[in-house]
């Protein structure tokens, strides 16, 4: 008699094990077609902006918070997951216009559940009057196709004019120090930056040794403008030296002030959006069944509401280094009633 | 009384065995009905991923051409039945 019923046993056992799994992969095979919908989406997305506007390159970052039901829990309900995918996109004419790198400056667009926020990446610096000599420092910094010539500038020192003694003309002095008017484009000067990148370029900005550092490991051609002077932008300005060079060498550990404010103490805080985020999970789940002479009735309330809290940080742009904290919030929920009677 | 005990005996080995083989029955038919929604559940999940990209490479060109998203159409796409259709 012990053993009666063992097989039933078994497949009620097993059964309830095959039955999670079943709900497993429901939610995984979710997962993977939420996956492939938000990158398709980001591709597209970037595709269709450089259609617009050829030349300029588009980036789109799709956050989807999706409703992924798990067997786990009592109701089946599950839980809100965001699924992300990311695309940048460029269409060029290569026989056509050049791109326009110089005038529309490289965003990134942040599409969180339909929701866009735009956000530049990089920006342009106008510098003024730089030696001609300072050019190829700036060349290396910023990268050589990240400079570009705006037409001379003022010349720094220059020959005193002199007379033609044959007609008594006067000729003018020769320009001993010309310069030039350059536009950067800066990934500096975007409101999303990268710490790494800010960090690089600074050291090479204010430290000659650091700029050699640099130059050597790619380079096959001279790294001597790295002994030019250049200006030092608000946000590389360092605790040492303030607003200029420093020259400390390339082992030194510089403290720039601005990106500490920025990016939080050692570079802790990366700008954009935020990986970290805050859910708020409200549930009035119930289940009610009523026994009568008829019959079973049992009805089924599914009611949730899952709140997303995401924080986007940003560069002002502002000399004072403190950034832009925006909250984003969205929301997913789900309301609905089921109700059903067996007879005895 | 030996007679009577091997008679019982057997009545009760009899009936062991129809039991377990309406148990195996009951088993079988139940670990079939979970087998075949499971792999229901998987070729909803492939069949939607491979229409959802064979669409999407479809759309390619016009995507290209057109200054809006073009998105890939999934109303008809296969719904979850785990019983069949």
């Amino acid at each position: 008699m012990k053993r009666t019923g063992q097989a039933l046993l078994e497949v009620a056992i097993f059964g309830a094990i095959i039955i999670m799994l079943l709900g497993v992969l429901i939610s995984y095979g979710l997962k993977y077609n939420y996956q492939q919908q938000a990158m398709q989406k980001a591709f597209r997305k970037t595709l269709s902006r450089v259609v617009v506007q050829p030349g300029v390159s588009a980036s789109e970052v799709v956050v989807l918070d999706k409703h992924v039901p798990s067997p786990s829990d009592a109701f089946g309900i599950g839980s809100v997951t965001p699924f992300t995918g990311s695309s940048g996109s460029i269409s060029r004419d290569y026989l056509g216009d050049p791109p326009e790198r110089y005038t529309i400056a490289p965003t990134v667009v942040l599409n969180i559940n339909g929701e866009e926020y735009t956000y530049t990446t990089g920006g342009f610096r106008d510098e003024a009057n730089v030696p001609e000599g300072s050019l190829g420092r700036y060349n290396e910094v910023y990268g050589y196709g990240s400079v570009e010539d705006n037409g001379a500038g003022e010349c720094l020192e220059q020959e005193p004019d002199t007379t033609d003694p044959n007609t008594g003309e006067p000729i003018p002095g020769e320009c001993l120090q010309p310069t030039k008017n350059i536009r950067i484009i800066d990934p500096c000067a975007g409101q999303i930056i990268d710490y790494g990148t800010a960090v690089k370029q600074c050291r090479m900005t204010v430290d000659s040794a650091a700029c050699f550092k640099e130059c050597n490991r790619g380079t096959s051609g001279s790294c001597s403008s790295c002994n030019q002077p250049m200006n030092v932008p608000w946000y590389c300005e360092t605790a040492e030296c303030g607003l200029n060079a420093c020259n400390l060498g390339a082992t030194h550990i510089y403290n720039f002030v601005k990106l500490e404010t920025l990016f939080g103490y050692g570079g802790l805080q990366a700008l954009g959006l935020q990986q970290d985020y805050k859910q708020k999970v409200l549930t009035n789940n119930t289940l009610n069944k009523v026994e009568s002479i008829s019959g079973i009735t049992i009805t089924d309330n599914i009611d949730w509401k899952t709140q997303t809290k995401r924080k986007i940080i940003t560069n002002t742009g502002s000399t004072s280094g403190v950034p832009n904290i925006e909250e984003v919030t969205s929301e997913v929920s789900q309301k609905s009633s089921g109700s059903r009677t067996t007879d005895w | 009384m030996k007679f009577l005990k091997n008679r019982v005996g057997r009545a009760r080995q009899i009936g062991k065995g129809a039991q377990s083989s309406l148990e195996l029955a009951a088993s079988l038919v139940v670990i079939f009905i979970l087998l075949f929604g499971s792999l229901q559940v998987f070729f909803w999940v492939n069949k939607r991923l491979v229409q959802r990209q064979k669409d999407y490479e479809v759309q390619r060109v016009t995507a290209g051409n057109s200054g809006s998203e073009v998105k890939v159409d999934e109303t008809n796409y296969p719904k979850l039945n785990i019983f069949g259709q």
